[in-house]
């Protein structure tokens, strides 16, 4: 059994459609607070304290915006020239501001999982011309920069480009970008006709990929289908959503309540999970050696 | 696989949007219309791919169409100036409205493969695919004149601001309001100078060296 992050892209694809959307769309505060959780515990191990500074700005500000232009609400906390700031569309804007939060945190971890291979392998089929477009592109921007990183200084070098005031460095820099244009289009070509040379275009193009799709790919794909339901199914019945304006209201206590918390805790942590016990089980075996 | 293709340039714009919006209006949620727009926005890049006619792609043009656009992916580590625009209208006015869509939208999908991948990536890819489509569209007359395409590269770097604010302002309230998209245009305004200042700078600098360059290699190669 492989992690959720491991199975096959189809799964990881429907896990990060059915979790942004519920998070993107419900206006409960509890859903999206657990969401956030969920999408950080996700990018627990890597670096991201950079991501982290921004997302917390976005957080502040987003947060601040929304009493600035909405003035529906009973309790006004206080007045700037006769403009109300009213308790409810502070909270209003809180609760937005940890969705869109939250989002973004799920897409830290999706651009880190869904490399370049498993979109292609994704959108693929649809149309192979436009997957091999995208393939070479991401095999044509490294060695790009690195072409780039050598014609500049082979520039500089012959005492064409100079390196001092900012005018002369924007002239660099496009002066580079159009020796860049001639070298790799003139390259560009040789690859297309050698790529001819080997039979392409005479028969369909088929896209090659290592990715099958397993039994427990299904079985995840399943899981998460199950538990959205129930989450879907309880804020359709309106039992846990919150109403704003004019007063807070929050719902009551219910069975459907809880286990709608449930299962969208159980489904925003299964990555973690499924992840920990994986360290776990390394662990525990590293230990026996 | 072409009868799936046909299916699916048929199907999208006359059944499946359609439907995608009566089914949203009865969506459980509050902030339908943000989840409404991302499906309209990723099934109009579908239907704009599969109504290509990809047989006459020859190789040739699908590697120019590759190297277009990492240069264009390239041009986003430059700091501060974003070429992005410049770079993929000068290509489509050479190669075709298809081309240019194409251009757009890879670059925008490959370049936030290293930026970041987001909500905005099929808006991103949308309104460059766009602007690339529509440029290859009015290429004779942008092909004339420089002043004429460093005014209509202007207005890219504007339109494109003002779209991507449209999208912010959904995305942050649920709903289109008229105070705040004006509040996200004002604070989204260095950024709209930048995109506006970069394409002028790019378009006076490369117009004519970029246009003599496909003048050259369609002449030597013949595409």
């Amino acid at each position: 059994m492989r992690t959720v992050m491991q199975s096959n892209p189809l799964s990881v694809f429907s896990f990060y459609a059915i979790v942004v959307c519920i998070t993107a769309a419900s206006s409960s505060p509890v859903i999206q607070l657990l969401s956030l959780i969920g999408a950080v515990a996700c990018n627990f191990g890597y670096n991201t304290a950079k991501k982290a500074v921004f997302s917390i700005v976005l957080f502040v500000l987003m947060a601040i915006l929304n009493p600035l232009f909405n003035t529906s609400g009973a309790t006004a906390l206080f007045f700037i020239n006769d403009f109300a700031i009213t308790l409810e569309a502070v909270l209003y804007g809180v609760s937005a501001s940890l969705s869109i939060t939250a989002v973004i945190y799920w897409f830290f971890s999706f651009s880190r999982i869904m490399t370049g291979e498993k979109i292609i392998y994704l959108f693929g089929k649809l149309s192979p011309h436009i997957a091999l477009l995208i393939s070479s592109v991401i095999r044509f921007v490294p060695m790009f920069l690195r072409l780039y990183s050598q014609s500049r200084k082979a520039q500089i070098c012959m005492g064409i480009c100079k390196n001092d005031t900012v005018i002369n460095k924007l002239k660099c820099e496009i002066r580079v970008l159009s020796v860049m244009i001639t070298r790799c289009t003139e390259n560009g070509i040789i690859t297309a006709d050698s790529m001819e040379a080997r039979g392409y275009g005479n028969i369909n193009r088929t896209c090659f990929s290592f990715y099958k799709l397993r039994l427990y790919d299904i079985i995840y794909i399943i899981i998460y289908v199950l538990l959205a339901i129930v989450t879907v199914f309880a804020i359709a019945s309106g039992c846990i959503s919150f109403e704003y304006y004019p007063t807070i209201t929050v719902p009551k206590a219910s069975p459907l309540m809880y286990a709608s918390y449930i299962c969208w805790a159980a489904l925003v942590f299964l990555p973690t999970l499924t992840q920990a016990g994986k360290e776990i089980k390394w662990k525990y075996l590293l230990s026996r050696i | 696989m072409n009868t799936l293709k046909k299916v699916i340039r048929y199907s999208i714009p006359f059944v499946i949007m359609p439907l995608t919006v009566w089914a949203g209006t009865f969506l459980p949620f509050k902030n339908n219309y943000i989840i409404i727009s991302c499906i309209i926005a990723i099934l109009s890049i579908l239907l704009f791919y599969c109504s290509f006619d990809t047989k006459k792609l020859s190789s040739r043009r699908l590697v120019l169409c590759a190297v277009m656009s990492s240069l264009c992916v390239i041009g986003r580590f430059i700091p501060f100036l974003k070429p992005v625009t410049a770079i993929t209208v000068i290509s489509s006015v050479y190669m075709g409205a298809e081309a240019g869509f194409l251009i757009g939208s890879t670059s925008a999908l490959v370049s936030n493969m290293y930026f970041g991948q987001g909500p905005w990536t099929p808006f991103q890819m949308l309104a460059w695919g766009t602007i690339g489509f529509l440029s290859g569209l009015i290429s004779p007359i942008l092909k004339k004149s420089k002043c004429v395409f460093i005014i209509y590269g202007a207005l890219c770097g504007i339109l494109y601001s003002l779209v991507m604010d449209v999208w912010t302002s959904v995305f942050y309230n649920g709903s289109l309001t008229i105070s705040l998209y004006i509040s996200a245009v004002v604070t989204s305004l260095p950024h709209m100078a930048l995109y506006t200042v970069s394409n002028v700078i790019f378009g006076i600098m490369l117009f004519k060296p970029l246009g003599k360059k496909f003048e050259r290699i369609k002449l030597k190669y013949g595409i």
